[in-house]
């Protein structure tokens, strides 16, 4: 009996220490589950988690003994214990001193010690516990995505000099104009890294990028046209009107001269033979064959390269160069996509030639818009109406209704009381002047 | 110390009893107060006995006197009485044809003094009380003398008529081992004093026991064994009634002494005896606390204001004490022992 009730108090001890503890277990192992369910990785490592936390759970009930041994009670004070419940006048102890025999035990088994248990301080620690780690399973979490990595830089300058080191590659552009516009990358790169994506930076980039392409496309542009009057004029010239010759080679010195002052013009080599290249037929007669040549397969090639490096379809090469028997195929190669049955030399609505053709005007009732590179909207406001530009918000006003101040009489059938107002509107705001002098004319 | 055997408390135990069975022939409906009087003799100490005139106080000392042939003398304390009335006085007397004074003892120089009504004498008879009751010897013009053993001092006082009266001090109060009270019999207990009394004729009583075996069973109370946890018990107590040591002592001003835990122990010890035991237990310690304590203890205003009485509060203190001091995990909780 005295073992027994010494055993029951060292558990109750053993337990009381084991509460709090259960409770920080499921506190912890609760916070750390859902900390762990936020990661991708934990599904993989579930069976290592549950592993750890069943470790864990059974080193407690150790540090718990460790804690509670110091109030565990000795085999004399369960004695006492028992002697002053059952009033027995402290023979136990006596017995325990060996000064007395020890009494008969009570006839009823049960152990009489006093105590019973306080199943809420029992049940409540672990239950908690456990209603912590279940909260901490079936709350939904939602796995923290995997973090992307983020260029450290913007894409614009990377996607820059990747068109810069494919004209240096393509030696399509000399090196010095190259290195200009490297120049001006790399002085956006030399700003504190915490600007780099600070709304004046990205600007200056979105400008330099943009001006860029258009000198890349512009210069794309030029050299297919130059490659395309050469062939024209070299194969055939003597098919061509005169003045479709003289288009040609007004194209062809157009194309020449915007690449000279384009940003990013040809290097210097290509640059002098296209200047000196002459498309006049008399004089191409005495020009090298093969150079010519050689400068034509430079320009395709070289527009070939800007249009794969502008993202821009195989272009328009087709096989215009081999086939050519008539004045049609070269129409089509003049015109190019734009060409329509019975156009003529020239590119003019309605002008010249035998067959005058629908005289279409150049983007008007084409199956397919012409690409203008003009489909980014942006939007511009101005909030100093006082330095508005023409194009810009011109401005908000306030003005009266036009009011019809003329007073409403009724007459005999047919008469108007009087002339009202807003018929003038016909010729005052919608015809030029010449127009409206033409109408006054007549109508007076 | 040697412990007595078990044949020898055996013994003893069996005296006593036969003492207080023949003390309840005498004081009708009284059990508890004469075994607690028989308890506090055995232990060696004076009893104050406080209760309403006639309940047979003075019977029962003389009872006792009777059954243990002891020695016995009565004072009646008034307001005039001079501490060498109870102490003793020199006399002038011729010896040998010299004139010199002779010390003649007092009622003081008895075996069993029963003070009546102590607290109408004057404080100064009072202390001339206390030295005898402590010391067990008065002294007198520088000489000291030595009462009779056993001495034992019976003091009774009545809880109405304080007019003109001389509460005992502290000190004096200090050294009763019980203060007791003589509660008034039922009226069961009348029909039986009625039946088998005459005003005026005094009970008889045969000796129990004689002065030797009342000093064999005395000498044996000392060794009675009073464990440690017993011990310990009682220094608890002594020190739960201290302000601040206790919920009970909320309203005490001054609690007890180490003589008031010298005297639960011998109590204990004597009650351990008179039931035979080898040694003192919790029982009797609870048993012993309320006539020990509760003439020790000072009440603070509030508690007096409140109603509350020493023995009270002595209950309470026994109620928030636990036997055994032993911390209880709140895992477990206490029920009522069966």
């Amino acid at each position: 009996m005295i073992r027994s009730t010494r055993r029951k108090v060292n558990l109750a001890w053993w337990l009381e220490m084991l509460a709090p503890l259960s409770i920080g277990f499921g506190i912890l192992a609760a916070s750390v589950l859902l900390y762990l369910r936020t990661q991708i990785w934990f599904s993989d490592q579930l069976m290592t988690a549950l592993i750890a936390a069943i470790g864990l759970a059974l080193v407690l009930p150790i540090v718990a003994l460790i804690l509670g041994r110091r109030r565990f009670i000795s085999h004399r004070e369960a004695a006492v214990r028992l002697e002053s419940v059952m009033h027995l006048n402290n023979a136990l102890s006596v017995a325990e001193d060996e000064l007395a025999p020890w009494p008969q035990p009570p006839m009823k088994p049960m152990v009489r010690d006093g105590f019973g248990w306080n199943w809420r301080r029992l049940v409540i620690p672990p239950m908690v516990a456990v209603a912590l780690v279940a909260a901490a399973f079936l709350l939904p979490v939602r796995p923290v995505e995997a973090k992307i990595e983020v260029p450290n830089e913007p894409i614009a300058w990377q996607e820059m000099e990747e068109w810069l080191e494919e004209l240096k590659e393509e030696e399509i552009s000399p090196e010095d104009k190259i290195e200009e516009i490297r120049e001006q990358i790399e002085n956006l790169r030399t700003q504190p890294e915490d600007e780099w994506f600070s709304h004046s930076s990205l600007e200056a980039t979105d400008s330099l990028r943009e001006s860029l392409q258009r000198a890349l496309e512009q210069l794309e542009q030029d050299m297919t046209t130059a490659e395309r009057t050469m062939t024209a004029m070299e194969k055939y010239s003597s098919a061509m009107s005169e003045a479709a010759q003289d288009q040609m080679i007004q194209e062809f010195q157009d194309a020449v001269q915007g690449m000279e002052f384009n940003k990013l013009p040809p290097t210097p080599q290509v640059m002098d033979a296209l200047k000196q290249m002459n498309l006049d037929p008399n004089q191409m007669k005495q020009m090298n064959a093969q150079q010519m040549q050689q400068l034509r397969e430079q320009m395709k090639k070289n527009a070939q390269a800007l249009q794969q490096m502008m993202g821009q379809g195989q272009g328009q090469q087709g096989e215009w160069g081999n086939n050519l028997d008539d004045e049609e195929a070269l129409m089509r190669m003049i015109h190019g996509d734009n060409w329509r049955e019975g156009m003529g030399m020239s590119q003019q609505p309605g002008q010249g030639g035998v067959e005058r053709g629908r005289g279409d005007a150049p983007m008007f009732h084409n199956e397919d818009e012409s690409q203008l590179g003009s489909k980014d909207l942006e939007a511009v406001t101005n909030e100093d109406l006082s330095r508005a530009a023409p194009g810009d918000v011109l401005g908000v006003g306030e003005a009266e209704n036009n009011i019809d101040e003329a007073p409403v009489q009724v007459r005999e059938a047919g008469a108007v009381g009087s002339a009202g107002q807003g018929g003038e509107t016909v010729w005052e705001e919608n015809l030029l002047p010449s127009e409206r002098a033409v109408l006054e004319r007549y109508f007076k | 110390m040697s412990h007595p055997s078990e044949a020898e408390l055996a013994a003893h135990s069996q005296k006593v009893k036969k003492l207080t069975a023949a003390l309840n022939q005498i004081l009708y409906g009284q059990e508890a107060l004469v075994d607690m009087v028989v308890t506090g003799l055995l232990a060696r100490g004076h009893i104050l006995l406080e209760g309403l005139p006639g309940l047979g106080k003075t019977e029962l000392v003389k009872g006792l006197s009777k059954a243990l042939e002891l020695d016995t003398k009565r004072v009646q304390f008034t307001p005039d009485l001079l501490p060498g009335d109870i102490t003793g006085n020199p006399i002038l007397q011729e010896v040998d044809n010299r004139r010199e004074f002779v010390f003649q003892p007092g009622p003081l120089f008895t075996n069993l003094c029963l003070a009546d009504e102590i607290n109408r004498a004057s404080p100064k008879t009072q202390s001339a009380l206390l030295e005898a009751m402590q010391e067990r010897r008065v002294t007198v013009l520088g000489q000291t003398h030595t009462l009779p053993d056993p001495f034992f001092v019976l003091a009774t006082q009545n809880p109405i008529e304080l007019e003109g009266t001389y509460p005992l001090p502290e000190a004096q109060l200090d050294r009763f081992l019980f203060k007791l009270d003589v509660h008034r019999n039922n009226a069961e207990t009348l029909e039986k004093i009625v039946m088998n009394r005459e005003l005026g004729v005094e009970p008889t009583i045969d000796p129990v026991m004689n002065h030797a075996e009342l000093q064999e069973i005395m000498s044996a109370v000392r060794t009675v064994y009073l464990p440690d946890v017993v011990s310990n018990y009682i220094a608890r107590i002594v020190d739960g009634t201290h302000p601040g040591q206790s919920k009970a002592a909320a309203g005490i001003k001054y609690g007890a002494s180490p003589r008031a835990a010298l005297s639960l122990a011998s109590a204990a010890k004597a009650r351990a005896l008179m039931a035979g035991r080898i040694n003192a237990s919790f029982e009797d310690v609870k048993m012993a606390c309320v006539p020990v304590l509760q003439h020790r203890i000072i009440l603070d205003y509030n508690a007096r204001i409140d109603g509350k009485t020493n023995r009270q509060v002595v209950g309470e203190l026994i109620a928030e004490i636990p036997a055994q001091a032993m911390n209880v995990p709140k895992t477990l909780k206490e029920t009522p022992s069966a």
